[in-house]
């Protein structure tokens, strides 16, 4: 995507890049210098600045980040080891996959949300319900990549595995499952950035008051700041919800690449 | 341009000549200058076969290209019926190395889209494209996607594409190579039969030194590092040629010998 | 979150075996499992089992039943809403937003990507605030759509054609900058006129990927949608879902459940479908 062209240099195309957000907050701020900003919409960049120092001062925003964080967490890795299993399960027998395959990818059609009014209703709005929604949203990507990597593991493969005569054990350890670990980390990757949307809209949907109880983490932050209409809260918590996203997108895929060096495909 | 293109056979005699003067071309790959093309100087009259054959790398594609318009060197200057070459035109036909078929076109289709531009009628074209069809031997594989194909089939398809809008100059890039021996003689005499036919120019690129002595007029000997013409080869046997004929063995010999002492001198 | 580095490749990869041949027959591989009624029998073990444990559940009364219906009052509540026209009412309220968020969405994301993909200047100016900008998920634009634009429709279609933008912005760009250069030889040596090269040269060649991009945007489009209903609506599944929940009528919401995944699933299969009928060739070529 990045091919940098020979006349711009990866630093020139930085910069570049920066020139038009750098624009728009100088209009913001500018805007907002001559008061032309209907202050309830379009607050100013100051006072998102001074809400963030509120927030980290208060502790407020870093309670509600380590909140989602850690529901997030747990959520995800009951849901892709759960989701490794089985996914490895299906990958390998035929007759694992005849049983459970239908099955699973008739309820991963169902969307993720659609299941909180069941749940909330099975396990209350507490954090029983919420993880149980994170597990099951991690889950589905991790089965579906554990499965892709063991089922198409290259011919060739399988068949150093014959010619060496290795057992069944060791042809799983030894070749099917390396084969398959870059679709495996795919899996995981995509269960963890559903685990994560997951915990926000779970704690915005039960903070909303829609349903009764406020709950925890920046989805309830974000829904009370909604309700009294503080945009510069909506703001912060928005950015810091991307932020985390991406930083734990990062941070996956790049443990991934240092632990799992080679690449099949 | 296009429009004095029509899908009836040509009248003129004179069509296809060129004059290939002092061409020469550098690329740079990786930070080296490669000398694809150095001072290259040939004259190929209008209804003349040529061959070109040399090891790999030694800028025969780059030289078929320039023929087509597809790029021009960097000094020197190509000439095609007295027009210097900017551009390229239907009246320089090409089949490049790598059939380039697009892959979501039928090979009916693909075949087709050569006579886009060419005038004629929608009745005249698909006749048109159903004998070319039938002519490289691919009739029952109209509606068939390129990746549906054989490699050999690939390539009839991509000369039947070449063929379509009856190009005076015809440039051909190792179109024979992909193919099973059998089709392949049978195609070098199909090749034949056109080009007497169409009394069109030809520029063929092959690996195959029989295969050009077969066809050929003429046999142009490229040398690698610079790119270069070594020698040329006249093949004065009248066709139909046989390829124990005591010449065109001596001929073979020596121009086999050629390649491999060039092959020696570079290693 | 950047929901584009996930290249989907497991994802589009096992829809296209399911779509094809070639995933009948590893399944299949298992012993002696004659063809696909084998399959189908295998397949309804598990479902069959979950059956007869609820209903058994049901029958013990191990649960309140307004926690747990009888499957039979769930068959009944489905077909009732069906025959009333409520749900299909309901359905119709979600698809018309879903259709109109991917037309303003998706179409703005297609000119966004063509346009970065062609014109250099705006790849490298503009380009990078707008995926920046995409890199925080449209959940997380909710709260910030909802004091904008309120709660009414105009949110429900801002945000699922802020959904949509994306896929379609990714789909078509990667097409355009990865798009097989080697046939415009062939557009120039067969002097193809202008319209004609695009028509017939260049958009084959990127519709694969701008049709996966759709698909990508319709599933997700979808997902978002039914939770925005859910948050604020009078109309559509997700409402009707909600208020099931909230009467206590857990037999709606099972039956909104089972329409929710039939709809998610067939939106998915006919574009799937319609993209191997289309662009198969580009699924064969790369084999
Ligand atoms: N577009 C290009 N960019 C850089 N280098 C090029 C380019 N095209 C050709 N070359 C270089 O020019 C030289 C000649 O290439 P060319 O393709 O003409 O060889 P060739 O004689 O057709 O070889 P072959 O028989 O393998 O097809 C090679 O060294 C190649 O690396
Ligand atoms: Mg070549």
């Amino acid at each position: 995507m990045t091919a940098s062209s020979n006349r711009v240099s990866q630093a020139g195309l930085i910069w570049r890049a920066l020139v038009l957000p750098a624009a728009l907050i100088i209009i913001w701020a500018v805007l907002d210098a001559f008061s032309l900003l209907n202050s309830n919409i379009l607050v100013s960049p100051t006072k998102v600045l001074v809400t963030a120092y509120q927030g980290f001062a208060d502790g407020s925003i870093p309670g509600a980040t380590a909140a989602t964080l850690l529901r997030a967490l747990t959520g995800w890795t009951i849901g892709a080891s759960v989701g490794l299993v089985v996914g490895v399960l299906i990958g390998l027998s035929g007759i694992a996959r005849g049983l459970f395959d239908p099955s699973i990818s008739s309820l991963r059609q169902i969307a993720l949300f659609a299941w909180i009014p069941l749940f909330s209703a099975w396990f209350g709005n507490g954090e029983i319900m919420k993880v149980t929604l994170i597990s099951l949203g991690a889950f589905f990507p991790m089965a579906l990549g554990a499965q892709a990597g063991c089922q198409n593991v290259p011919a060739p493969f399988r068949e150093v595995g014959r010619a060496l005569e290795l057992s069944r054990f060791a042809t799983l350890t030894k070749i099917i499952l390396p084969a398959a670990v870059p679709a495996i980390l795919t899996g995981l990757e995509l269960s963890l950035n559903i685990a994560w949307l997951g915990t926000f809209g779970a704690e915005y949907l039960i903070g909303t008051g829609y349903i009764n109880g406020m709950g925890d983490g920046l989805g309830a932050y974000l829904a009370a700041a909604r309700e009294y209409a503080r945009m510069d809260q909506v703001l912060l918590g928005v950015l810091f919800l991307a932020l985390i996203g991406v930083a734990l997108d990062r941070l996956v895929i790049g443990l991934s690449r240092r632990l799992i060096p080679w690449r099949t495909a | 341009m296009a429009d004095s293109l029509t899908l009836s056979p040509p009248k003129k005699l004179d069509a296809g000549s060129v004059k290939i003067a002092d061409v020469s071309k550098t690329f740079r790959v990786e930070g080296r200058t490669v000398h694809a093309l150095d001072s290259v100087s040939l004259s190929i009259e209008a209804g003349e076969f040529i061959s070109i054959v040399g090891p790999s790398g030694c800028g025969k594609s780059t030289l078929l290209r320039f023929l087509a318009g597809l790029d021009g060197p960097d000094s020197g200057r190509i000439i095609v019926d007295g027009e210097a070459i900017d551009r390229p035109s239907l009246r320089r036909g090409i089949v490049f190395q790598d059939h380039r078929l697009l892959p979501w076109f039928s090979v009916e289709k693909n075949i087709g889209l050569s006579l886009h531009s060419v005038s004629g009628s929608e009745v005249e074209k698909r006749e048109r494209v159903q004998y070319l069809i039938d002519l490289v031997g691919l009739t029952g594989f109209e509606k068939a996607l390129p990746h549906e194909l054989s490699g050999g089939m690939s390539q009839r398809a991509a000369i039947a594409r070449g063929l379509a809008p009856r190009p005076p100059l015809l440039l051909l890039d190792e179109p024979l190579g992909a193919l099973d021996s059998l089709t392949r003689s049978h195609l070098q005499d199909e090749l034949l039969a056109i080009w007497e036919r169409e009394k069109c120019t030809v520029v063929m690129v092959t690996h195959d030194v029989e295969e050009a002595i077969y066809l050929s007029d003429r046999v142009v000997v490229m040398e690698p590092r610079p790119g270069r013409i070594s020698q040329i080869f006249n093949i004065r046997n009248a066709r139909p040629r046989y390829r124990d004929d005591p010449e065109f063995v001596t001929t073979r010999r020596e121009i086999t010998e050629l390649l491999g002492s060039q092959k020696k001198k570079n290693h | 979150m950047s929901d584009v580095t996930f290249k989907n490749a497991v994802l589009v990869d096992t829809a296209f075996d399911r779509s094809t041949g070639r995933g009948w027959r590893g399944i299949v591989s298992a012993p002696s499992l004659p063809s696909w009624t084998g399959k189908a029998v295998l397949g309804l073990v598990i479902p069959f089992l979950v059956l007869a444990l609820w209903s058994y559940a049901v029958r013990q009364e191990w649960l309140a039943e307004q926690i747990l219906p009888d499957p039979r009052l769930v068959y009944e509540t489905t077909l009732d809403l069906l025959i009333t026209g409520q749900l299909p009412a309901e359905l119709a309220v979600s698809l018309g937003r879903v259709a109109s968020g991917l037309a303003v969405g998706g179409g703005l994301g297609l000119l966004f990507g063509l346009a970065f993909g062609l014109f250099r200047p705006l790849d490298i100016y503009v380009a990078p605030t707008v995926r920046a900008i995409c890199l925080v998920p449209s959940l997380g634009w909710l709260p910030f759509f909802m004091l904008l634009f309120g709660i009414g429709e105009a949110l429900k279609i801002i945000l699922i054609a802020k959904t949509c933008f994306l896929p379609l912005m990714v789909g078509a760009y990667e097409g355009i900058r990865s798009r097989p250069r080697k046939y415009d030889d062939v557009a120039r040596a067969l002097e193809l006129p202008w319209f004609a090269r695009v028509r017939l040269v260049v958009w084959p060649s990127i519709l694969p990927s701008i049709l996966t991009g759709v698909r990508q945007a319709l599933s997700r489009g979808w997902k978002v949608l039914i939770l925005v209903e859910m948050i604020s609506s009078a109309a559509g599944l997700g409402y009707l879902m909600m208020w099931g929940r909230k009467a206590f009528q857990l037999d709606v919401v099972f039956a909104t459940m089972i329409v929710i995944g039939l709809v998610g699933w067939a939106l998915d299969y006919g574009l799937t479908k319609f993209q191997h009928q289309t662009t198969g060739w580009s699924f064969k070529a790369a084999a």
